[in-house]
């Protein structure tokens, strides 16, 4: 199976796929002649459908990248740190505000994304005793970029499902 | 009041189940749907409960997706699928920390999770009870569908097929719900005539078509779709309403296109270091959705920008009383035409709501409050309480028809999988030879009839045929055919002569489990 036949493949939200490529046509299609319609009720859709047959219908995929992305010569970059440590399998560990989980062996490993400035980081343990101990640790990033550099790696295959995929 | 609102919402995944996998792709399938539709969609119903609300709506969960839901084994793996989910979002807040657009939206991701793992423990891991919960407490009306959603008009010409699809669904409900199905919801829509008196036998009351099923019925509806017609066998037809299924789909007027939204393909699984994703993409560390999104629609052709939360709510609201708007004047220009306020049916693919559009839940709220507490433009109601308020409905025969693509079964059968259809033709007249040979087989022979069908249900399914018109996983759907198709065969064959070999049956039994009382009679 290649990866990009999975990657189409989300939920099987295929009638979804199907409504959002084929709604349009079938739409049209499905039209009825409005002489032989006898309820002015029935009349009434028959001038919905034909309104709805003369417009584009597409779903939110309309404005997922291009797939002439793929084409053109591109460039990202990202920087990202890793914070890793270990502490007693009782502690409690915070970094920033926010607890994190330590593996069964006490340690942990955390990235961090590091845009362009500096930054502080507070970590701090409290062991199982109650003592706490304190880091604070400081980063600093700053970019210089020649040409159009990216900040995110998007795969640039993704995008919306070409029609003859759908229907 | 003005007129009634009957909003369905169908739910429905091929069965999907590995256990010769321990991770297997395409059972995320499943488990994307129950975080991000399913478990909404109950913690909904939950709120609409306790505010008091008359929110009426009709589900429609089909027997594969209740099999999936019930299942331990998938049970099991859902729960380490969201525990890893819950892990990653915690993952993220941690690594967004000098992100501050996108902090906030790690952290909400995150509570959102977690409020799944609580609403998903909260009913014992089994969504199939907590729905009928609701049901029993009548909150929402749930609907069956075929046994596997074979697309029915293409086993018309094998009468005990469809028999058994509609027979075996009925038994599925009850075991499932406690009681039996008034309501169907026919896959992909698709209805033949005489389609109806096996709906009768099967004791289901009502069902759906596409808006030209009824249009083009005979005589042509007074009312057109606006209200249901008796069947001759005096099974009820309601037809989709084209007004609301524009207002979701349409480049203009559809909702889920506002630029507001949020984006569907851009994730971060898609976004971040491989190495910090592989523990946990779905299979084989290829890149793949994780349901963590940052971005919204954007609009053009430009680079995508951050999701805003508040402003996709505030889309939300403006789109649900669009909406409703929407019906009040459908309502207003019909009102003198009928003599009794129109019936307008707007059914969805549950999968839409949450998945596709990700504020779809927040829609549904939206929209069922404003009707609730507003009560005059229109009523939610079940096509089975319209029945019972309106008993008296014109009686004609509606015409071949289905949602897909061209209004017929194009979509199913042509070039691309036509094979499938002349393979099913075979085996399904050789099932019911199998049950004329076996009037009284014995406990062995018993079983391996029951999981012959079982494996003939499964290939019939009309997930298949679709998979491979569209050509994205076709391999995947192939395989599915023949592989249900050969232990058909093989299962056949020892039966006919007269050497079922146990152990393999029971291997197969454990893998294709659905559906453990199956009536193989039903093939006769």
């Amino acid at each position: 199976m290649t990866e990009c036949s999975i990657r189409r493949e989300s939920i099987g939200s295929l009638e979804i796929e199907r409504l959002i490529q084929g709604e349009a046509r079938r739409l049209a299609e499905a039209g009825m002649p409005a002489a032989e319609a006898e309820a002015q009720a029935a009349a009434q859709v028959e001038a919905m459908l034909a309104q709805a047959a003369a417009e584009p219908i597409s779903s939110p995929a309309a404005a997922a990248p291009s797939a002439g992305e793929s084409s053109r010569s591109w460039f990202s970059i990202n920087a990202e740190l890793v914070v890793y440590g270990a502490a007693g399998p009782e502690a409690e560990v915070m970094i920033g505000d926010r607890r994190i989980r330590l593996r069964p062996d006490g340690s942990f490993s955390y990235r961090f994304a590091l845009p362009d400035g500096v930054y502080e980081l507070p970590i701090a343990a409290t062991g199982s005793g109650g003592e706490t101990r304190r880091v604070r640790l400081t980063f600093s990033r700053s970019t210089v970029a020649e040409g159009e550099v990216r900040a995110h790696l998007q795969d640039p295959s993704l995008k919306t499902p070409a029609p003859e995929n759908v229907e | 009041m003005e007129g009634y609102l009957c909003l369905v919402l169908h739910a429905h995944l091929p069965f999907v189940r590995h256990p010769e996998h321990d991770r297997f792709l395409e059972e995320n399938w499943l488990f994307e749907a129950m975080t991000e539709c399913y478990l909404p969609l109950l913690q909904l119903l939950e709120k609409w409960q306790e505010a008091g609300l008359a929110a009426r709506v009709t589900i429609s969960l089909t027997p594969t997706l209740c099999a999936m839901l019930r299942d331990p084994l998938l049970q099991g793996r859902y729960q380490r699928h969201l525990e890893e989910l819950i892990e990653l979002a915690e993952k993220e807040a941690l690594r967004t920390v000098w992100e501050p657009r996108l902090r906030p939206l790690a952290e909400f991701y995150l509570e959102r999770f977690v409020a799944a793992r609580e609403t998903y423990r909260g009913w014992g891991g089994d969504l199939v009870n907590a729905f009928r919960h609701y049901q029993d407490a009548g909150r929402i009306e749930i609907i069956t569908s075929a046994a596997t959603h074979a697309l029915l008009p293409l086993l018309a010409n094998h009468p005990p097929s469809v028999r058994a699809q509609l027979g075996i669904a009925r038994e599925d409900y009850r075991r499932c719900f406690g009681r039996d199905p008034e309501g169907i919801w026919l896959p992909e829509c698709a209805y033949y005539e005489g389609l109806e008196e096996v709906l009768r036998l099967a004791g289901l009351r009502w069902f759906i078509t596409e808006t030209h099923g009824l249009l083009h019925a005979r005589p042509r509806p007074r009312y057109g779709p606006f209200a249901p017609v008796y069947t001759r066998a005096e099974v009820a037809a309601f037809a989709r309403d084209q007004a609301c299924a524009r207002q979701v789909w349409s480049r203009t007027e559809g909702y889920p296109g506002d630029a507001r939204y949020r984006d569907f393909y851009r994730d971060i699984g898609f976004d971040l270091d491989l190495d910090y994703l592989r523990p946990y993409l779905a299979a084989g560390g290829i890149r793949s959705f994780t349901g963590i999104k940052y971005h919204r629609i954007t609009g053009g052709t430009g680079p995508k920008a951050i999701y805003e939360r508040p402003a996709a709510l505030a889309a939300v609201n403006e789109h649900a009383a669009h909406f409703l708007a929407a019906r009040a004047e459908q309502a207003w220009r019909l009102a003198g035409l009928l003599d009794r306020p129109p019936a307008i049916v707007a059914p969805y693919d549950a999968e839409l709501f949450g998945h596709w559009w990700f504020e779809g839940p927040e829609f549904l709220d939206a929209l069922v409050r404003t009707i609730c507490v507003e009560k005059q433009t229109v009523r939610l109601i079940t096509p089975g309480d319209y029945l019972r308020e309106h008993p008296t409905n014109q009686v004609a025969t509606p015409a071949a028809s289905s949602w897909g693509e061209g209004g017929g079964w194009r979509v199913w059968l042509n070039e691309k999988n036509e094979w499938v259809f002349r393979q099913l033709a075979a085996a399904q007249l050789r099932m019911s030879d199998l049950v004329r040979r076996f009037p009284n087989p014995g406990p062995l022979q018993h079983r391996a009839l029951q999981q012959a069908g079982r494996e003939l249900l499964l290939a019939q399914a009309s997930d298949w045929p679709f998979i491979l018109h569209t050509g994205t996983s076709a391999d995947y759907a192939r395989r599915r055919v023949v592989d249900h198709l050969r232990r058909f065969d093989r299962l056949e064959r020892e039966l006919t002569q007269d050497r079922v070999d146990e152990a393999a049956l029971a291997a197969v039994e454990a893998q294709d489990n659905l559906f453990p009382e199956l009536d193989y009679r039903l093939w006769e």
